[in-house]
């Protein structure tokens, strides 16, 4: 066993004092006595005793010498090195960066042109060739991604050496980023072990501190350049569609010449609100880039914001190209090669709004219902549509085909003799008995108050989340006896006035009370309710349509099951495990890491309101940093050569040195209490 | 504030009592303490038959008018008896705890009372170093008694007392005669039994009254303390000692403390002198009702 730290047996130096205090006993009370005679008979009493209780006197004195041993242990940092990890003599500790912009390679290049990421590569097979095979050396090799590892450690010889080769053959760079703070750390690490290792990083990004680190900077300021799209964000203004697209040109001054491109942008699935479905031809919009020297570094870049419009004619559109809704839209650079194609095309998804299609019987029509669906109308038009349709005529009344069905007052005929409709949530607002045929409830009569009653909380539920019951209240109701199966979420006077039941087959919310006795309808919460309803029951798959790789999105599910793929068609890793998974997710929300560039789908699987099952898209990019492939950085992690000490300000070592020297301070302190 | 425990109360409720003194001690005339041999007081105590040189006066002649032989009428005597009151006046009856002292003396005062007040002689022997001093002289009788007792509250008590010395170089101990009192802490494993053999072959009856303060009887205090003995010079002396008073050692301290009282039981038991030991918080009435009765030097 080794210590990292062997200053932290000073430590131990706390139990001299420790000792120190016990012997010199600071305070002795006086006390006046007749005669000490008794006592000194009493010694020779005391002397008879067993050993245990002489060792039952100094156990405090025992416990704390433990206690500060523990601690300078822990001080000293007790490892036990593999044999690895013992090593000596030289080594490089070598780092490659494999974020996305190690992909990027001289403009203009064939394609059998070398990446910054292979230019590592052969380089650190160079530098292990050297150090490995004419020096006698080691090389360890830590691979710089959004979890720095540690590839090879300490190999050596020629057999290392094909280890090291065959390693190094089967890497593959990332698109995402890379967390260089971590890779250092695990190569200072390296350092602590072996003094006299040196650090060697290969990176494409200029990176600033490290210490003792050498950092050898791939990027090449006279070849390579990089256009990229970086966003898109489609608005509708005016029952058109406008795309604001962020484009930009990165490069040096030598490679920062003004270079004219042609930004290709193609609406696939374009309707037009009739049901009319085509893809629109082509928009091209020319953009000339004249890369500035950035304020934030040391690169040049040209960041333009574009907004396109289908019907401008300019740039191939015409008035004909409106259109409510789209499938995707590609917004892409096709006529050039530059250093990173990666993020040259940019799909848009989320261009079809979910139909949510509620049908409102009522024998006594009132607005409060009409009025709350048409203002949710408004609020989710961006990624809803609702349609409300209202019923009077009880004939009228459908069991299929919405997704929502209200019925106030009453309950229509044909759902007394059909059933409850199965493709939607059933939502009975002041229902009569006959419910009690239907569901697994049992109401009575009606409980008229004396007085105004407002209501509590019951079971806690998406439903009434954000729902303050002490707002509004009741003056008559209809009494439940018998919930069933029902979750009561609200209770007015100790009956449950609005229940729940969400089971896969079964989705049905009562409020067995007239809306028009009570405060709710008058309240933000009526309005809450509503919303929390189309949200719980009907709730989107992602909130974003574009991601960047190594983002985590949270998913829901109106179905059983979401079935995820991503650009390969792949099920994508489960964070918990780091592995993929099967791809399917059955209890919601659930997130997973995004880690693919391309289009991820997202499939919802048996829900019971639509026969097909219902598919979305989300398209993940390149990270904006990592497009601009001449970003830099910086690191804190400093590597000293030559020294294997470690930085105590970044454990926790100050505090348990702070608590062995509290420690102290309490015995010290103890001592010295007059009656103790 | 010095504490005293003597006033008319105190003094009044011992009227009733007396002591119980040895009936074969000789004592002196004029006492009223029966003893074995017959005086000339009024009570009848036995006939005997007329031996040549008898007073013919004594002569029961109404006895010789029926038996026609000489008896003589025998009458039992009285003696005045000395009580001796040893008192050890050092200082460790008095600076630890004042009230020890107060009460040592009291303690005398009392039995000088019940001496008094049954006509026998009482002197207070104070016990200085190796000296007993006895600055009341003799005292016979209340009136002088009281007088004594003013004084008695002004004794001092500081430095060391050697009782065995004090005791055996006392010039007016008397053989036979009367009560020898030792009232004293007797935290001193051999000092004080030379005075006791010395009494005892002096055919006295001897009492030892040891005195305890409630803290020598039971320690409170506990940690690490200084012991200083109240007879110790200055803070180095040897007398003094640094202990850690813990639980286990105030447990050790009453086992000794027991077994120290034990022996001094045994030993006065073995030299027929009686002992009894108080504390100092505990009424002098009560002990003297209740212990000095039970080993029977009250009657």
């Amino acid at each position: 066993m080794n210590f990292l730290t062997a200053l932290g047996f000073l430590g131990l130096l706390g139990i001299a004092i420790l000792v120190l205090i016990y012997i010199l006993k600071p305070n002795f009370q006086q006390k006046i006595v007749s005669s000490t005679f008794i006592w000194k008979l009493s010694l020779r009493y005391k002397k008879k005793r067993i050993p245990i209780n002489r060792f039952r006197q100094i156990l405090l004195l025992i416990c704390q010498i433990l206690i500060i041993t523990a601690c300078s242990f822990i001080l000293a940092q007790p490892y036990i090195p593999t044999t690895e990890d013992i090593r000596y003599g030289t080594e490089e500790v070598v780092v490659i960066d494999a974020s996305a912009n190690m992909n990027a390679v001289y403009s203009g290049a064939t394609s059998d042109s070398s990446s910054r990421f292979d230019r590592a590569i052969e380089d650190t097979l160079t530098v292990a060739r050297d150090v490995m095979l004419e020096r006698d050396g080691a090389v360890t090799v830590i691979l710089a991604d959004e979890e720095p590892r540690l590839l090879l450690t300490g190999v050596r010889g020629q057999e290392g050496y094909n280890e090291l080769e065959m390693t190094l053959g089967g890497l593959e760079c990332t698109f995402g980023h890379c967390d260089m703070e971590a890779a250092m750390m695990l190569a200072r690490r390296q350092v602590d072990i072996n003094p006299q290792a040196r650090v060697r990083v290969y990176s494409g990004t200029k990176y600033y501190g490290g210490g003792d680190a050498e950092f050898i900077n791939l990027s090449d300021n006279s070849a390579e350049f990089n256009v990229a799209v970086l966003s898109c964000t489609p608005t509708l203004e005016e029952n058109e569609y406008v795309f604001n697209i962020e484009v930009a040109c990165y490069g040096s001054e030598a490679a920062g010449a003004t270079r004219e491109r042609t930004l290709e942008i193609t609406v696939i699935g374009a309707d037009d609100g009739n049901g009319n479905v085509s893809n629109l031809p082509t928009l091209y919009k020319q953009v000339v880039f004249n890369p500035q020297p950035s304020v934030e570094g040391d690169w040049w870049e040209d960041v333009q914001t574009l907004t396109v419009r289908a019907t401008d004619a300019e740039i191939g559109g015409s008035s004909t190209n409106l259109f409510a809704s789209y499938e995707e839209v590609r917004v892409e650079f096709r006529d050039t090669y530059d250093s990173f194609p990666e993020d040259d095309s940019l799909y848009v998804y989320g261009g079809q709004r979910d139909e949510i299609r509620i049908q409102y019987y009522t024998t006594d029509a009132n607005s409060f219902y009409y009025v709350g669906f048409h203002v949710l109308q408004n609020v989710m038009r961006d990624t809803r549509d609702i349609v409300f349709t209202q019923v009077t005529d009880e004939s009228s009344v459908a069991i299929e085909g919405y997704d929502f069905y209200v019925f106030e007052h009453g309950i229509p005929a044909v759902v007394k003799s059909n059933g409850l409709p199965k493709d939607g949530v059933v939502i009975f607002c002041d229902p009569d008995k006959s419910i009690n045929n239907l569901c697994d409830i049992e109401i009575n009569e009606k409980v008229t108050l004396p007085e105004f009653t407002y209501l509590e909380s019951g079971d806690p539920s998406p439903l009434t989340q954000y729902i303050q019951p002490d707002r509004f209240g009741l003056s008559e109701y209809t009494k439940v006896v018998n919930i069933g199966e029902f979750d009561p979420l609200l209770y007015c006077g100790g009956d449950p006035v609005l229940l729940s039941m969400n089971t896969e087959d079964t989705k049905v919310v009562v409020m067995p009370f007239n809306i028009n006795m009570s405060s709710m309808s008058v309240e933000w919460d009526f309005m809450i309710l509503l919303y929390n309803m189309i949200n719980h029951y009907m709730p989107l798959t992602v909130t974003s349509y574009l991601y960047e790789i190594g983002d985590t999105v949270t998913l829901n599910c109106k179905g059983p099951t979401l079935s995820v793929r991503d650009s390969m068609n792949q099920p994508p890793i489960d964070p918990a495990t780091g592995q993929p998974g099967t791809g399917d997710y059955k209890e919601f929300p659930t997130q997973i890491k995004l880690t693919e560039r391309g289009t991820y789908t997202f499939t919802v699987l048996g829900a019971i309101f639509d026969e097909d099952n219902e598919e979305r898209k989300v398209f993940v990019k390149i990270s904006t940093a990592e497009s601009n492939i001449f970003h830099e950085g910086e690191v804190h992690t400093e590597i000293e050569n030559g020294t294997n000490e470690r930085n105590s300000g970044d454990d926790l070592l100050v505090y348990f040195a702070a608590a062995l020297v509290a420690l102290l301070f309490v015995e010290w302190w103890l001592q010295t209490r007059e009656n103790y | 504030m010095k504490v005293s425990y003597l006033n008319d109360n105190f003094f009044s409720r011992l009227e009733t009592l007396a002591l119980n003194l040895r009936a074969d001690l000789a004592g002196y005339f004029g006492g009223k303490h029966l003893v074995k041999t017959y005086g000339q007081t009024v009570e009848f105590a036995d006939y005997r038959e007329y031996q040549l040189g008898d007073d013919i006066r004594r002569i029961d002649w109404n006895l010789y008018g029926r038996l026609e032989k000489y008896y003589l009428k025998l009458f039992t005597d009285e003696r005045q008896m000395q009580v001796q009151i040893f008192l050890d006046c050092s200082a460790s009856m008095e600076k630890a705890d004042p009230t020890k002292a107060a009460y040592a003396v009291a303690f005398a005062a009392a039995l000088g009372f019940l001496a008094v007040h049954n006509m026998d002689k009482v002197t207070f022997k104070q016990i200085k170093g190796d000296r007993a001093e006895d600055p009341l002289g003799t005292i016979v009788g209340k009136n002088t008694f009281f007088r004594a007792v003013n004084q008695l509250e002004n004794i001092t008590f500081d430095d060391e007392a050697h009782i065995s010395t004090a005791v055996t170089s006392c010039p007016d101990t008397s053989t036979n005669n009367g009560l020898s009192v030792i009232i004293s802490d007797f935290f001193d494993e051999r000092d004080w039994k030379k005075a006791v053999d010395y009494l005892v072959f002096k055919k006295r009856q001897v009492l030892l009254v040891q005195i305890l303060s409630p803290d020598e009887a039971d320690p409170s205090y506990s940690g690490r303390v200084n012991l200083i003995d109240a007879e110790s010079l200055d803070l180095l002396d040897e007398k003094n000692m640094k202990l850690r008073i813990t639980r286990s050692m105030q447990s050790a301290y009453q086992d000794a403390l027991n077994d120290f009282i034990g022996s001094l039981k045994e030993f006065c038991a073995s030299r027929g002198a009686d002992f009894i030991s108080v504390t100092s918080d505990k009424p002098i009435e009560k002990v003297i009702f209740e212990q000095l009765l039970k080993v029977g030097i009250m009657a």
